[in-house]
């Protein structure tokens, strides 16, 4: 005598239908966390084009005296960290993205051009106002790990205001714009900068990059921040001003 | 789609498990599976006679409890026989034994020695005199409690197929905090098996205290010999012969559990690669559908839970290795300047960003996790509480047990792939 062998064949056949009830639970829920992210990134692109137009119509009434450098030069710093911050979070937003990914490109594509345009704008006051802040322009590869980009964001805490960055992905193909600013500075290896008009391609280290930023500081004849005046002399070429 | 290696990994793993966590939930669920066994009308089960078989390697500090416990079984003296086999221990076991007989003249009590041959040899030993009708193995590190007998023998009633019924098994009196955690494992380990003796898919009779059916034993051969886990072995061995094996929550055994990380280790590195190893030898039950549930799901639940645990520890270690190096890189590359980090910065919490998805599968299966743990207390009524532990120590088992067992598996995998051998032969 031997038991009777069974498989609870209706058991595996509910336990995988519920199994696939729970999932599909969590993929819609994926899916409302995923439009609310979109609307976000609607939102805050939204958001910046605004601070754009009013930054514009604020440089174009500097001449008459309606608004005044100082004012105008503190707008544009906070508007370029607001934008460096959100940058990041729409960047996460789109590798997140699983159900609508041509749709977070598209507002990825938006902010880039909204970055651009701001980095224009930041050039196009400075040569109305005397020049306090330091711009860069950095071209990230999103293949690879951003130590690079780490480093930036970390000097950006460093100069806070005074240092403004502008990122791009410079493996956007969507955005023809990222690829003129490229051809324009000759730029071929990655990760790149264009710090003021001064072009470094490949990876820069924290010191390398401090030296860069500070001697621009120095040439504009700007106030020294206080970021530059924390670094060992050793950093510094002798002769360069900064060795006091 | 962005899916990345780990999600793809993550998901595949919360979906087997999931999968078969909700399984384990309609089998206890399920109004059909609940007659039979476990709510079996106790007949009177007569009185068959019945043998103890206690192999004892150097148990000086234990041996003595274990047989006080098997002479006080409720059960007539005259028709049980206790056989004590001394596998070569070189500490004061024999003596203790010979005074323990001395002491007990109303009980037949045999002391059997040979050379240390191992737990499997000595129970062929003492299978080889055993005259009961029933046999039973006893750990000399656990000890029974009384009314075991008349639990347990009245499964064996009525149905000749039965070949063996295995008790509930307890930690003996947990003190310290790793005695208190395998606490719980145990009482998860007992309600699982109580689950897969709802379909015939319990593929382990433990050494303290299953009882077997002596003929039927003898038919199959005897415990072998040349596996680390004969009691993994054997039952696996009763399934490939299509008999049946029980277990009633009535009868409790407790045991001795390892005091130390290092001893508990070795334990379950010898339990758990016992459990593949025999797989391996029975491959043939694997996917086999002659065999119901215990080929189709028991037996590849063995070997997947170690691959599961594996990939995912692998696969885990492998990002959390890759972030730790990057960020180190990061605060190399800014000659850890942590001051600067420390004054600017800035908690930005954006709740957009969180995995919800996973989250939602994730907290599922912690739910029906913690739903176990709560029944299975309920079902052994046992208070999660007794012993001085704490829904604490309770969240601990939940949190860090796994990434033990984790490493337990690592372990043998290394094992496999450098073909090192057992460290405990």
């Amino acid at each position: 005598m031997v038991i009777e062998r069974t498989i609870s064949t209706r058991k595996y056949l509910l336990a995988f239908i519920l199994t696939l009830l729970i999932f599909s639970g969590g993929i819609m829920i994926g899916i409302v966390f995923e439009n609310a992210r979109l609307s976000s990134a609607e939102q805050i692109t939204l958001q910046e084009k605004v601070s754009l137009r009013s930054l514009q119509l604020q440089q174009n009434y500097i001449e008459s005296g309606i608004t005044d450098c100082k004012t105008l030069n503190t707008i544009l710093e906070n508007n370029i960290n607001e934008l460096g911050k959100k940058v990041g979070v729409i960047i996460e937003y789109e590798k997140k993205a699983l159900f609508n990914p041509e749709e977070f490109n598209l507002q990825l594509q938006d902010y880039f051009l909204t970055e651009i345009q701001f980095y224009f704008l930041a050039k196009e006051i400075n040569t109305k106002c005397p020049l306090n802040n330091v711009k860069i322009l950095y071209f990230y590869d999103e293949n690879k790990d951003d130590t690079q980009g780490d480093i930036l964001a970390y000097l950006k805490k460093r100069f806070g205001g005074k240092l403004l960055i502008f990122s791009l992905n410079s493996q956007f193909p969507q955005e023809p714009m990222i690829g003129t600013l490229l051809t324009y500075y000759n730029i071929t290896q990655y990760p790149a900068m264009a710090i003021e008009e001064k072009v470094y391609q490949g990876h820069r280290t924290t010191e390398q990059l401090l030296e860069d930023i500070c001697s621009e500081f120095i040439d504009m004849g700007a106030d020294i921040p206080e970021g530059c005046r924390e670094i060992p002399s050793s950093v510094f070429i002798s002769g360069n001003g900064l060795n006091r | 789609m962005n899916l990345e290696f780990l999600d793809v990994v993550l998901f595949s793993i919360y979906f087997l498990l999931l999968f078969l966590s909700i399984f384990w939930l309609l089998v206890l669920f399920t109004k059909e599976e609940q007659k039979g066994k476990e709510g079996k009308e106790k007949e009177n089960p007569g009185t068959p006679f019945f043998s103890a078989i206690v192999p004892a390697y150097n148990e000086e500090n234990s041996i003595e409890l274990a047989l006080q416990s098997l002479v006080g079984l409720e059960y007539p003296s005259e028709k049980m026989e206790i056989i004590v086999v001394n596998d070569g221990s070189t500490d004061r076991t024999p003596e203790i034994i010979k005074q323990f007989v001395h002491k007990h003249p109303s009980h037949k009590i045999i002391l059997l020695n040979q050379k240390n041959q191992g737990k499997a040899a000595a129970m062929n030993h003492g299978l080889r005199y055993a005259q009961g009708e029933l046999f039973a193995c006893l750990d000399a590190d656990s000890a029974v409690s009384s009314n075991a007998l008349q639990a347990m023998l009245p499964l064996f009633e009525d149905d000749g197929n039965v070949a063996a019924v295995c008790p509930l098994i307890k930690v003996k009196r947990p003190q310290k905090v790793l005695e208190k955690v395998q606490w719980y494992e145990y009482i998860i380990n007992m309600f699982h098996r109580f689950l897969n003796a709802k379909l015939d898919c319990l593929h382990v009779t433990p050494g303290p205290f299953s009882i077997y059916r002596t003929q039927i034993i003898r038919n199959i051969g005897g415990f072998d010999e040349h596996t680390i886990t004969e009691d993994l072995e054997i039952a696996v061995r009763l399934q490939k012969h299509h008999y049946q094996i029980l277990h009633t929550f009535d009868a409790v055994v407790e045991t001795v559990a390892p005091a130390t990380w290092k001893a508990l280790f070795r334990q379950r590195v010898r339990w758990y690669k016992g459990a593949t190893d025999n797989t391996i030898q029975y491959k043939e039950l694997l996917f086999n559908r002659k065999y119901g549930d215990f080929g189709v799901l028991r037996m590849p639940t063995v070997i997947l839970s170690g691959i599961l645990a594996i990939v995912l520890a692998g696969t885990l270690l492998y990002e959390l290795g890759r972030a730790a190096m990057e960020k180190l890189a990061y605060y190399y590359s800014i000659n850890f300047d942590f001051l600067t980090l420390l004054r600017n910065f800035s908690p930005e919490i954006n709740i957009l960003t969180w995995p919800f998805a996973k989250l939602f599968i994730a907290l599922t299966l912690a739910g029906i996790s913690f739903f176990i743990m709560i029944y299975s207390h309920r079902i052994i009524k046992e208070r999660i509480t007794n012993h001085g532990r704490t829904f604490f120590s309770l969240v601990s088992y939940l949190l860090i047990y796994g990434f033990f067992l984790t490493a337990v598996w690592l372990y043998i995998g290394f094992m496999y792939v450098s073909g090192r051998k057992n460290f405990w032969a």
